[in-house]
């Protein structure tokens, strides 16, 4: 069984289906870069992986262990005659329905005004116990302006450590060694470590927006995520910046941290990745290596967007 | 001369009042103006329309109106006459600015990016510790401009209190007017006040030069 197993992931915001049907697996230390055009539901699957969003169905697990197992999504299309097919292959192919009856057809019209998935307070705890072995970083930093530097990667970890030590007490365990002194000179470690040794009392507003991004990248690997996700982390900086913020991830693949990065930047997700995943319309288009994908697309689309993305490359 | 020491005598007096109305209706409505905008935004649909509708009334009605409803209808409706003047002049000024108070509130809570509840949340806090150590601490810094200019306004306000025979600076200068015959007294009150509201520009700028430590 791989590291990271991803299956049948699905999410719609209303109507609108932004993600049909995701597979991929991912081995410990490896990098995936997931590349695609504007709406191609690349975000949202980030964050569905992160539970930003909650999946409508989706199979995940991490390390052989359940993450999230669940299908709420409504069923839309359930009609008496359609015994032999599945709420699932209804839903997500358009081939479909073209066979379908009309019975079928009539009674999905009925039954078209989509209610959001209700989640329930048993998934809401199951979500909350793994959130934190994912970390995210995102596109707009978000670190929050009002602590210092070192405060907003000091926070989470002391939360954390409270809610750890209460849990403990709670079930007669000795509290773990190390503590608050712990927490501060490893925060000063990160730091030091994404190249911020001189800005532990610094305020976010102060830093340069590469610089923000380091700190978010120290605040996520604070928590200790077994796999780092990243959203379009340098789509919001200047070449210079952006190249700061790649070497800091490439450094991070060399200590064996597992790592998923939505990106635009094909150079990166050429050389750093060890895998990658274009993404079309709600669906993995193609998937490989990065010599696969880049050197030897087999989609069309995949080509085509290749193309147009060397093209602004050159105009830059 | 002895008429102006006099004079000052009295309104330093009266300022009392303005200034006891002033102080308990902050004290009171800012915590209270928290309750408000939480019922504002539950997600409870029945609790938000109630407290829209009452948003509504108070923000639709005069203070003076108020005033005069809170001192009077318990007498006219149950036969039970307010006799508190006082009291009935801070009800009426803590519910009027409690519920401007919410509002202030409820902007700046809408104001704060999604981005800093996401950031919290993947970092594994829950929605209290959020509110508690992300959210309201910068709301805080947000609404102070707003605030002040709600808190200046409501100095000048407690004239309004004079309508149920308050001796705040108003009335206590216009009975100086009819007894004495003198009208100056009248307009010295505005010196009275602009001292007051001088001072809490001052600490308003204080404050805003204090939460000046980062830019959001």
């Amino acid at each position: 069984m791989a590291f990271y197993e991803v299956k049948n992931v699905y999410k719609s915001f209303g109507d609108n289906k932004v993600l049909k049907g995701i597979d991929f697996v991912l081995e410990e230390g490896q990098v995936l870069a997931i590349i695609g055009s504007s709406g191609s539901g690349k975000t949202t699957l980030l964050r569905c992986l992160n539970f930003l969003e909650i999946p409508d169905k989706a199979e995940i697990f991490l390390n052989g262990e359940e993450v999230f197992v669940a299908d709420n999504r409504v069923e839309e299309t359930v009609g008496e005659s359609s015994d032999g097919l599945s709420a699932d292959s209804l839903s997500n192919s358009q081939e479909n329905s073209i066979d379908m009856s009309d019975g079928e057809l009539k009674s999905e019209k009925k039954k078209k005004k989509v209610k959001p998935p209700k989640i329930s307070k048993q998934q809401q705890k199951q979500i909350d116990a793994q959130r934190l072995k994912f970390g995210m970083v995102f596109q707009s930093f978000n670190l929050f302006p009002h602590y210092s530097v070192l405060k907003n990667l000091t926070l989470p970890a002391k939360l954390k450590y409270e809610k750890d030590l209460k849990e403990r007490k709670k079930s007669g365990e000795e509290p773990s060694i190390g503590g608050v002194a712990d927490i501060t000179q490893r925060a000063e470690q990160l730091l030091t470590r994404v190249g911020l040794g001189d800005k532990f009392s610094a305020y976010p507003c102060e830093l340069s927006g590469g610089q923000q991004q380091r700190v978010a990248i120290a605040r996520a690997l604070m928590l200790q995520p077994q796999i780092l996700c990243f959203d379009e982390p340098t789509s919001a900086l200047d070449p210079e910046l952006t190249r700061e913020v790649l070497k800091v991830i490439k450094d991070l693949k060399k200590d064996n941290h597992t790592m998923i990065v939505v990106t635009h930047e094909m150079e990166f997700a050429r050389k750093v990745a060890d895998k990658v995943i274009f993404m079309a319309d709600g669906v993995i288009e193609e998937q490989g290596t990065p010599e696969e994908v880049f050197g030897n697309p087999k989609s069309e689309k995949t080509k085509s967007f290749l193309r147009e993305s060397e093209k602004t490359g050159e105009e830059d | 001369m002895e008429q102006f020491i006099q004079v000052n005598k009295l309104f330093l007096q009266a300022s009392q009042y303005t200034l006891g109305l002033f102080f308990a209706t902050l004290i009171i409505a800012i915590p209270l103006g928290m309750v408000i905008c939480a019922c504002a935004m539950s997600r409870f649909k029945p609790l938000k329309v109630v407290t829209g509708v009452f948003i509504w009334v108070i923000r639709g009605t005069p203070l003076m109106l108020q005033v005069i409803v809170v001192m009077y209808a318990p007498g006219l409706l149950f036969n039970m006459p307010f006799h508190e003047r006082f009291l009935a002049a801070l009800i009426a000024f803590v519910i009027n600015y409690a519920v401007y108070f919410a509002e202030i509130y409820r902007g700046g809570i809408m104001a704060m990016p999604t981005g800093q509840y996401e950031a919290a949340k993947v970092l594994g806090m829950s929605k209290a510790q959020t509110n508690r150590l992300i959210i309201f601490p910068q709301v805080a810094k947000k609404i102070t401009p707003a605030m002040s200019n709600e808190v200046i306004t409501l100095v000048k306000d407690t004239s309004l209190a004079n309508i149920i025979g308050i001796g705040e600076l108003i009335l206590t200068s216009r009975e100086i007017v009819s007894t004495k015959g003198i009208l100056w007294p009248l307009f010295y009150t505005g010196v009275f006040y602009l001292i007051m509201i001088g001072a809490l520009t001052l600490f308003f700028k204080w404050l805003e030069k204090k939460m000046n430590y980062y830019r959001a």
